[in-house]
């Protein structure tokens, strides 16, 4: 029962935004055929890894080869296998970090937006200020006093991006609080529990939804960095900016696939969701100039 | 409202005081928050006589209370002490790293934010001109990569392909080795141009070239699409057209529309430049520069909190002056803004 709905829904779903004619939507079929692959290896990394990605399986620095399709790196791992199982890392970190800035930071922004008043200007300012300052940095100080851990990397870019989303609902709550709809439902006793949560929310969806892709693809990149610094994950933890790390020193002694495979996924992972974002907001856009 | 521009500035200025004050109290309380002894983490040993720990404790200005620490070390900030480092070397003033790193840094960010709105400025307009075309749809796909490549692979990349293919570019550090500039800024280029010194000027542009291409096209990204934008728009205004009309060369029209477009530009800039000091820190790590962003990597190696500290309270001023600057350019620039 529950399934078939479910399944109804996926289905509208699919036909309203990939099965349109709408320009763009080629980016949108592209950012989500790459999303998908990328899931799927995650889910399947047992079954479809060729070895062990924590075990050394061949002479170290092997170059690509049918054996070996990325390579070795200097302990002699399958470079192809630590991709597969790197994708697993990236993804939970990314959104288990997502998921807990937008705890965080949607209900603040409706309670800030709608009630106004001295909490909202404390609460936007630090926000602001913390806007306002490089986010790589922030997270940096705060992934190096946690130590080094996939959650604890999770929970410093979830801190710096509550931010994002406090000022885009804060802003958007702001707007729709004066519209005739919200007066009524209060002429008519509606709590303001009610108005926030059944009136409000709902029409953020949308903009919630291209916010949420592009600060996907942004903490894509910031775990990318943290791992890379040294911040996310320990050894043998395959994870695509550590790897890329320990292959750098090698790099200039032409030992390219250290290096080029891990980046390489870190942004093809950042563009499905960056084309993501930018076909919906361009759909969103559109929408709203009609 | 109308009370000047100077009143304007004056208001704007007073409000990076709460900015700094905001983040420091982030910061202090994070790194507070971190089990154990500081001394004992650097140290490494529990096995230190706790008359030497003491005095350890003391140098660090770790023997006070929590909030005699916060307000001591705001006192200090206020009067340009940053505090000293905790880890080896122990007690040197954090403040002079500072110095001798930051312009290492400001030098990288300002040849890449020179490379990432020229880029974003020429990409933009041709796919304004090309509206619809192919081209169009090419520098969309570019803002797109350019905006999700991972800077130490970028850069990487760039290394392997000019450094070792090519081998026509250095791939590390700000100088070729034997070649020394005399300081008088920190900024190498500047230092050697004012001191006549074209050896190490030759060599300090090579090695920015790397790091700024890297590090300026991952950031033009965002300046195409912008630009494209508000061109499309103001070329489509009735005042595009009367220059059409009035036969005015097609060359000369983009150039007036681009003057309009600039506007939102410079805002972009203002944001921008925070991502672009994030940013700075991997590029620094890719090409071994010795700035600000390596200093901070290599002082999270120690746990030197101090360090730390100091650094990102000196970034979020800058990062303030920085947006300071901007809203003027803007006021200045914009007769719609009201202060």
């Amino acid at each position: 029962m529950y399934l078939k709905k479910a399944l109804n829904m996926l289905r509208s779903v699919i036909k309203t935004y990939l099965l349109t004619r709408a320009p763009g939507v080629w980016m949108l079929r592209v950012g989500v055929g790459i999303v998908l692959l990328f899931v799927f290896m995650a889910i399947l990394a047992p079954w479809i890894s060729p070895y062990d990605p924590t075990k050394r399986v061949a002479d170290p620095f092997l170059s690509p080869s049918w054996e070996y399709p990325m390579g070795t790196n200097r302990i002699g791992q399958d470079v192809f296998s630590r991709i597969i199982w790197g994708s697993r890392i990236v993804l939970y970190v990314v959104f288990f970090a997502t998921a807990l800035s937008m705890a965080i930071g949607i209900p603040l922004g409706l309670i800030s937006g709608y009630y106004g008043g001295k909490l909202d200007r404390v609460l936007s300012m630090v926000m602001d200020s913390m806007y306002a300052f490089p986010a790589l940095i922030l997270a940096i100080a705060i992934a190096a006093v946690l130590g080094p851990s996939p959650s604890n990397t999770a929970i410093a870019i979830a801190f710096v991006y509550v931010p994002t989303y406090f000022r885009m609902i804060r802003g958007q709550t702001l707007s729709i609080k004066s519209s005739l709809y919200v007066d009524a439902a209060r002429a008519l006793g509606a709590p303001d529990n009610t108005i926030m949560g059944r009136y409000i929310l709902p029409n953020l969806a949308h903009t919630v939804l291209v916010v949420f892709t592009l600060s996907v693809t942004d903490a894509i990149l910031t775990e990318a960095g943290l791992s890379y610094l040294g911040l996310s994950v320990t050894v043998p933890t395959p994870d695509w900016g550590y790897d890329l790390r320990a292959g750098q020193p090698f790099l200039l002694d032409g030992k390219w696939w250290l290096v080029f495979f891990p980046g390489l996924m870190v942004m093809l992972l950042a563009m499905g969701f960056a084309l993501i974002g930018e076909a919906l907001s361009e759909r969103i856009s559109l929408a709203q100039t009609r | 409202m109308a009370r000047g521009l100077g009143y304007y500035i004056l208001v704007r200025a007073l409000m990076i005081i709460p900015t700094i004050l905001i983040l420091y109290t982030i910061v202090f309380i994070l790194l507070r928050l971190l089990p154990g002894n500081p001394i004992l983490a650097v140290v490494g040993t529990r096995h230190i006589p706790p008359e030497q720990l003491e005095h350890l404790m003391k140098i660090a200005g770790l023997d006070k209370p929590p909030y005699i620490q916060y307000f001591d070390y705001l006192w200090k900030v206020f009067h340009g002490d940053f505090g000293v480092t905790l880890a080896i070397p122990m007690g040197k003033p954090v403040k002079d790293y500072i110095f001798t790193r930051f312009p290492a840094t400001l030098e990288l960010t300002i040849f890449s934010f020179i490379v990432s709105v020229g880029l974003g400025l020429l990409t933009g307009t041709l796919a304004a001109i090309k509206r619809g075309t192919v081209i169009d749809t090419g520098m969309r796909l570019y803002s797109i990569i350019a905006y999700t490549l991972f800077i130490p692979w970028f850069g990487l990349m760039l290394q392997y392909f000019f450094g070792l293919v090519l081998g026509v570019l250095p791939t590390s550090g700000r100088l070729d080795p034997g070649i020394e500039v005399q300081s008088i800024t920190g900024l190498y280029v500047l230092d050697s141009i004012l001191t006549g010194n074209i050896r190490a000027l030759t060599s300090a542009l090579a090695h920015l070239v790397l790091p700024s291409i890297t590090l300026g096209i991952v950031l033009s990204g965002a300046y195409t699409r912008l630009v494209r934008n508000n061109l499309v728009d103001i070329l489509g205004m009735d005042f595009i057209r009367s220059y059409h009309a009035r036969g005015i060369s097609r060359g000369k029209i983009v150039w007036y529309a681009l003057k309009n477009a600039f506007i939102p530009v410079i805002t972009l800039m203002g944001l921008q430049f925070a991502i672009l000091l994030g940013g700075a820190i991997l590029t620094e790590t890719t090409f071994s520069w010795p700035g600000m962003g390596t200093f901070i990597v290599d002082r999270i190696d120690y746990r030197d909190y101090n360090s730390i500290q100091g650094a990102i309270i000196f970034f979020a001023f800058f990062v303030s002056i920085i947006s300071l600057i901007v809203d003027i350019i803007y006021a200045l620039l914009d007769p719609r803004v009201k202060y």
